[in-house]
């Protein structure tokens, strides 16, 4: 299927990219989707605006996660590692979009992560980072990106910490247009590499709508329907399935589609 | 005057009727060699006592089947002894650097060493199964989300007490940090300055607090982590445990009667519930600090529970037997191997190879002593093992404490068994001498005999001996004839008639050539004239230089006379000794006599030509002359003898005899036959001494006479003691046969002047004088007339004395 026919079309892809956080998951993961669906690559690189405040306050001191021992914010050295940072996340988005031979730009912007959103309206798909820092091996620290995400009702694709992630696309259908967006997504994003999982969470008129996807989708093989129960932590459903991507549509708050989304298993398509 | 030899005096023929069966097929094999009881005796005897030190030395000439005998004698002993234990090297899970030598009844290290690695081949598939199991991954998840709860509750708590007083906890490039919140923002500098001073303290007092609190937290993230892994640990390892002790107790259920290996299990099932990380395709989170050896790949960590074996033995089949042809160090104590990886070497237990020593523990090690102490430190290696009654497999360098690196000390291996070194006499009795280790060491001699009497007894053991070479080596069989005069040669190999050589190698290729002249001339067995052939053949490949020698002799070069009669001068004869090859060489010896003060002069000893042993032969004449001649007036004597066109170093007393006559002759006046040469030493009193090489000495002298035509007068003077190793060639006695050459013996010399010179000795009369006209009278005539002569020379020097 062509994505440009599909009900998922993606023209342009947008990769955040943050000095707290490298993100090169973020710029790879983008790319591969850039690849499938021959979008242009869009990276915008933020430069903190509360983190340049904070080092201007005399008074305020970082923490340093890896000795706990304080230590004063000088804002001409954040000023040098947004630039480095910056420097070297374009030279790696152009090798990448180089390679893969899709349309690319970079943009630095200086301001809050939710400026982003309205920077980016005419974005059909926004790519983050789900975490901000591991820590230890159980633990991260939460990104501010889960909620922007859930928030600003636009597709995005949220990255977790980096694992071991399997293979296979698992959709959730839950009736609705982004449901359906979601299958179209998945089936989009399916190759030959990614056996699809599609799974019903809805009850049984939403899961007779979704027949008619299934069997134009049928014609690719590998298809396998799962109807998940009334209520389904999604979270857990994701680490017993063990997929290598889920695409999720935005409507399923009830399901702990924020606990996912704060520390996805593996990345999430959240589709809007 | 001394005896003519008859024909069958020169050679002791073999009759072919007295032999047993018609051919070699006729004839049993025998079990060993012949002769060589006094070496089996010792051999049982050493084999038998079962101590320390008794280990054997088998000497003899190189050639008379010491190995063979010892290893057919080992062979049959070791079959009836009990086959020695299987030896391998584990891995020592507490210090790597050691391994363990673990011993298991004969034939149980094999099955061991499988069992192991099957052992690991499963654990290969049902670990990572494990823990990739649902069970498993729930259970880690309950750990991991239990301190997920645990960190995020403290660091969320944080936050909204910071929140609560609008201040944010931001993330920094490597840290946290606490700052004032205005609408969601954080308060930009100039803001914070406009703020009143009590509001400003007041933040800063908030912030300074929250950030100790911020402090606290994260001090306290490694001791969460440290309690995460402790819990992951105590997970992995249950669940290693479970997988591991089912699959390690079938091996434990087949050594269960071996201590030393249910032992051994014991600390691999320790390690393997340790370790179990390295069996995982790619090390899971929190399992990294659990599976010891970062960096190194699962293959690599596995090789830690392989079982090296270094010997292992059939069981039922005795004791082994090890011969060891190259007994350098390594071969004899084992070597550490290498193995290259990533620029360097390294190694491990697995790549200890045994040695000599290992291989042969419980029975028998054979080796060559010239080899072993041609290696440099082997020797020393061997007494240190046997010393220590232990294998220690050490480098050259740790045994000589110059290594400097660390590499493996195995642990030693008891050591239970009896070396025999096989060499030459000589070097026992070297050894015997300058080593005092060796008497301790190898306390039996086996002294194998290089010939044996030629009885008829041994004769026919002989036939036998032929037979079960020529059935061993798949010759043709050999007839009477030619197993006859394989038996001749052996008598001629050690130049006696009444002895018969047992040096195998010898005989042995004779057989073998001798079947080949049998094959070149279609014969289907071998005969008397095949063995002649071999026997010629052999003579002529190394006749190069003795025909040059001999021809230099008929054209004049080198002038050695066969004819006529010279005063003062004889054909003596000497042996050389080239590459296998001994011939003899006719050399013209001459005397000149004076007037002088009875000195003898040798001209070979003041020119330094001439060896101790030719001295003292010569001065023995002086002492024979003294007691014949020089009782009643001094020997007013002075007189030289040479080696006429000896240009290189004289040895030997076989001389002796010939310059005596030589001197007689020069003394008498009377000439000596040129035709007839002499060898035997002499002792003072004119009795005449065996010599060595005689048949070759009179082969010398026949064969520059056969070539310048025999004329009936010519012969060689030998000693009559001699008479019993004359083994002549055909050639000669078909001569002495048709009286064309003659061989005298003789038992003093005066017997051999009579024949040199056809004139009477005579013997002294009551008063001591010999009778007119013999050769003894004119001798002492011409002795008297010198000290008449040496008195007038010696008054007219004398002053005031007047002639």
């Amino acid at each position: 299927m062509n994505q440009r026919d599909s009900g998922f079309p993606v023209r342009r892809i947008v990769i955040a990219l943050e000095s707290i956080c490298e993100n090169l998951t973020a710029l790879e993961a983008a790319a591969e989707m850039a690849q499938r669906m021959q979008a242009e690559l869009h990276g915008i690189f933020i430069e903190d605006a509360d983190l340049l405040s904070a080092a201007n306050l005399h008074f305020v001191k970082q923490v340093t996660l890896y000795s706990g021992a304080r230590s004063s914010l000088d804002p001409a050295e954040i000023e040098r590692e947004f630039r480095a940072k910056a420097e070297r996340a374009r030279r790696q988005l152009e090798d990448l979009a180089t390679r893969i031979r899709v349309p690319w730009s970079f943009q630095v912007h200086r301001g809050r992560r939710t400026s982003l959103i309205e920077m980016t309206e005419h974005s059909d798909l926004l790519v983050v980072a789900a975490v901000a820092r591991q820590v230890a091996g159980f633990m991260a620290l939460p990104s501010e990106w889960p909620d922007i995400s859930l928030g600003s009702g636009r597709s995005c694709l949220l990255l977790g910490a980096p694992g071991q992630h399997k293979r296979g696309v698992l959709a959730i259908f839950d009736g609705t247009a982004a449901g359906s967006r979601a299958i179209a997504a998945a089936l989009a994003l399916d190759g030959t590499v990614h056996p699809l999982t599609l799974a019903v969470a809805a009850g049984s008129e939403q899961a007779a709508a979704v027949n008619p996807v299934l069997q134009q989708a049928a014609t690719k093989g590998g298809v396998e329907r799962v109807v998940l129960p009334e209520k389904v932590d999604l979270k857990r459903l994701l680490q017993k399935r063990q997929c290598a991507l889920a695409v999720v549509p935005g409507g399923l708050a009830g399901h702990g589609l924020r606990d996912l989304l704060v520390a996805p298993p593996c990345p999430v398509l959240l589709v809007n | 005057m001394g005896k003519s030899l008859t024909p069958d005096q020169l050679f002791t023929t073999c009759d072919p009727d007295l032999l047993p069966g018609d051919t070699t097929n006729d004839l049993d094999e025998l079990p060993g060699l012949i002769g060589q009881e006094r070496a089996i005796e010792a051999v049982s005897f050493g084999i038998g006592l079962r101590r320390a030190g008794y280990n054997l030395y088998a000497l003899g000439m190189s050639g008379t089947g010491k190995h063979s005998v010892i290893a057919d004698y080992l062979r049959r002993e070791a079959a009836k002894q009990p086959t020695p234990d299987d030896w391998c090297y584990v891995n020592n899970f507490a210090d790597p650097q050691r391994p363990n030598a673990l011993r298991l009844p004969a034939g149980r290290a094999g099955p061991l060493r499988d069992a192991m690695r099957k052992l690991v081949e499963e654990l290969t598939a049902v670990l990572p199964a494990t823990f990739e199991s649902e069970d498993y991954r729930a259970r880690r998840e309950v750990i991991n989300e239990q301190f997920k709860q645990q960190s995020e509750q403290a660091f969320g708590d944080l936050q909204e007490r910071a929140k609560a007083r609008q201040i944010a906890l931001i993330r920094t490039p490597v840290g946290l940090a606490l700052a004032p919140l205005k609408g969601g923002e954080v308060l930009p500098p100039e803001e914070f300055e406009k703020l009143p001073e009590p509001e400003q303290k007041k933040i800063r007092e908030a912030i300074e607090t929250l950030q100790g609190q911020l402090e606290a937290l994260v001090r306290r993230i490694p001791d969460w982590e440290r309690k995460h892994r402790e819990a992951v640990r105590a997970l992995n390892h249950e669940v290693t445990k479970f997988a591991v002790d089912h699959l390690i107790q079938e091996v434990r259920n087949q050594y269960g009667d071996l201590p030393e290996v249910l032992a051994y299990l014991a600390d691999v099932e320790r390690d393997l519930v340790e370790n179990a990380g390295d069996f995982m395709p790619q090390m899971q989170p929190g399992m990294a600090a659990v599976g010891a050896e970062g960096g190194d790949g699962p293959g690599r960590a596995f090789r830690r529970y392989q079982v090296n074996v270094l010997v292992e033995h059939e069981p039922g089949k005795g004791a082994p037997i090890y011969y060891e042809d190259r007994p350098n160090h390594q071969m004899i104590v084992g070597r550490v191997e290498h193995i290259a990886r990533f620029g360097t070497l390294t190694t491990d237990f697995t790549l200890l190879k045994p040695g000599a020593l290992h291989k042969a523990n419980g029975g028998y090690l054979i080796l060559d002593a010239v080899k072993l102490l041609g290696n440099g430190f082997a020797y020393e290696s061997l007494k240190r093992a046997l010393r220590a009654g232990e294998i220690r497999i050490e480098t050259i360098e740790q045994m000589l404490s110059l290594a400097t690196t660390i590499s493996l000390e195995p642990e030693a291996i008891p050591l239970d068994l009896k070396i025999v070194l096989v060499g030459e006499a000589e070097l026992y009795h070297m050894l015997h001498a300058y080593d005092p280790d060796f008497a301790e060491l190898f306390k039996v001699p086996v002294d194998f005999e290089e010939r044996i009497d030629r009885s008829s007894r041994n004769t026919i053991l002989m036939a036998r001996l032929i037979a079960t070479s020529v059935k061993r080596e798949k010759l043709r069989p050999f007839n009477r004839s030619g197993m006859a005069r394989v038996i001749e040669q052996a008598s001629r190999m050690v130049e006696d008639a009444q002895k018969l050589s047992v040096h195998m190698r010898s005989l042995n290729d004779l057989l073998v050539e001798a079947d080949h002249h049998a094959g070149l001339a279609g014969a289907t067995e071998v005969d008397g004239g095949h063995v002649q052939q071999a026997i010629d053949a052999q003579r002529r490949w190394l006749d190069r230089i003795p025909q040059r020698l001999r021809e230099e002799m008929l054209r004049g070069t080198y002038r050695i006379e066969t004819s006529g009669q010279v005063v003062g001068q004889i054909n003596g004869l000497s042996v050389f000794g080239l590459g296998g090859r001994s011939f003899g060489r006719p050399s013209r010896i001459s005397a000149r006599v004076r007037v002088g003060r009875g000195e003898l002069i040798d001209i070979e000893r003041e020119v330094e030509l001439g060896g101790p042993l030719h001295s003292k032969g010569v001065l023995i004449l002086s002492g024979f002359l003294g007691g014949r001649f020089g009782l009643n007036r001094p020997l007013a004597l002075g007189a030289s003898l040479v080696f006429e066109q000896s240009y290189g170093g004289v040895e030997g007393d076989s001389a002796s005899m010939a310059e005596l006559c030589a001197l007689m002759s020069a003394l008498s006046d009377l000439p000596i036959r040129q035709g007839l040469a002499m060898t035997g030493s002499v002792d003072q009193s004119g009795q005449s001494q065996a010599i060595g090489g005689v048949n070759e000495k009179i082969e010398g002298f026949f064969e520059l006479c056969a070539a310048r035509g025999l004329t009936g007068e010519q012969g060689v003077i030998i000693p009559a003691s001699n008479v019993k190793h004359l083994m002549l060639r055909e050639a000669v006695v078909a001569a002495v046969r048709r009286g064309e050459f003659h061989i005298h013996a003789i038992d003093h010399v005066d017997e051999a002047l009579e024949i040199l010179t056809g004139e009477i000795a005579g013997s002294p009369g009551a008063d001591g004088s010999y009778p007119p006209g013999t050769i003894n009278a004119k001798a002492a005539k011409r002795l008297a007339d010198f000290a008449e002569r040496a008195a007038a020379f010696g008054r007219k020097l004398e002053p005031g004395r007047g002639a």
